[in-house]
């Protein structure tokens, strides 16, 4: 019988078809396994999620949109455990193009990660986080989008790094250097089976 | 006003305890972003004076470059 087995008007439904569909999608994973919803904030300096990292996936995915800030600010990420944020060993490699400019920095021994950055234009970024929950480095890389205060000038953020402290996480944080952002965000592993 | 926190999807103020933890983290903050915007500056400004040195424009040496 060729799987999924397929119905038309008047077809009648048998038991062992319905069920051979049942397990043909039983073996299907998702490539992304949504493990913390979308999460809305308001206003906030700070969003912690915490157990969201677990032996069950390596890799995972952070989509986190700003629809609004209260100022030009630096968006930060920092990992977690246990309800503390950690707080040294952050590096970074980040590249800026804005119409035909270009700007790049490398920045060592940080407090948190730079994740991107907002204006009161919304902005959007995806940041992958690779075996936070290992004890060994975890790899970050994050690409996005915001606007110098008008959307007629998008400006493109690539922020690659790492956060060189060898332990488990099972959480992170996002923060701000100054002022106030509103919006949402939703983290998704990786799955790791066929 | 006490900043905000989301904790856990939780939008709450920050305790004493946090906000004094966070401002003081921020300021280190604000000083690693200031040294990073630095070296955007520097750079810059190194391009710009190289540029007055040879007498070209950006675009112009931009289009050398293409």
């Amino acid at each position: 019988m060729a799987l999924p087995v397929t119905f038309v008007a008047g077809d009648v439904l048998e038991a062992a078809e319905l069920n051979s569909n049942f397990t043909y999608l039983d073996g299907k994973n998702a490539g992304l396994v949504c493990v913390k919803a979308e999460t809305a904030f308001t206003t906030a300096s700070s969003v912690t999620a915490d157990n969201v990292f677990t032996s069950a996936y390596t890799n995972y995915l952070l989509n986190l949109t700003i629809t609004s800030s209260s100022a030009e600010l630096v968006l930060l990420y920092k990992n977690r455990v246990g309800g503390v944020s950690a707080s040294t060993d952050y590096n970074a490699q980040r590249v800026t193009f804005s119409a035909t400019a270009t700007d790049a920095a490398r920045i060592t021994a940080q407090t948190s990660f730079r994740l991107g950055q907002a204006r009161t234009v919304s902005s959007f970024f995806a940041l992958n986080i690779a075996s936070p929950q290992l004890a060994a480095q975890t790899n970050l890389f994050s690409n996005g989008i915001y606007n110098d205060n008008v959307a007629t000038v998008p400006i493109a953020i690539f922020n690659t790094g790492n956060h060189s402290t060898a332990t488990a996480y099972d959480g992170l944080e996002i923060l701000t250097n100054t002022g106030t952002i509103t919006g949402f965000y939703s983290v998704y592993a990786y799955s790791k089976t066929v | 006003m006490a900043l905000k926190i989301n904790d856990n999807g939780i939008n709450r103020e920050m305790t004493a305890e946090e906000e004094t933890a966070h401002k003081a983290w921020q300021k280190i903050a604000q000083d690693e972003a200031q040294a990073q915007a630095q070296i955007v500056t520097d750079r810059q400004a190194l391009k710009e004076a190289t540029l007055a040195k040879l007498g070209l424009t950006a675009d112009e040496v931009a289009a050398l470059l293409s």
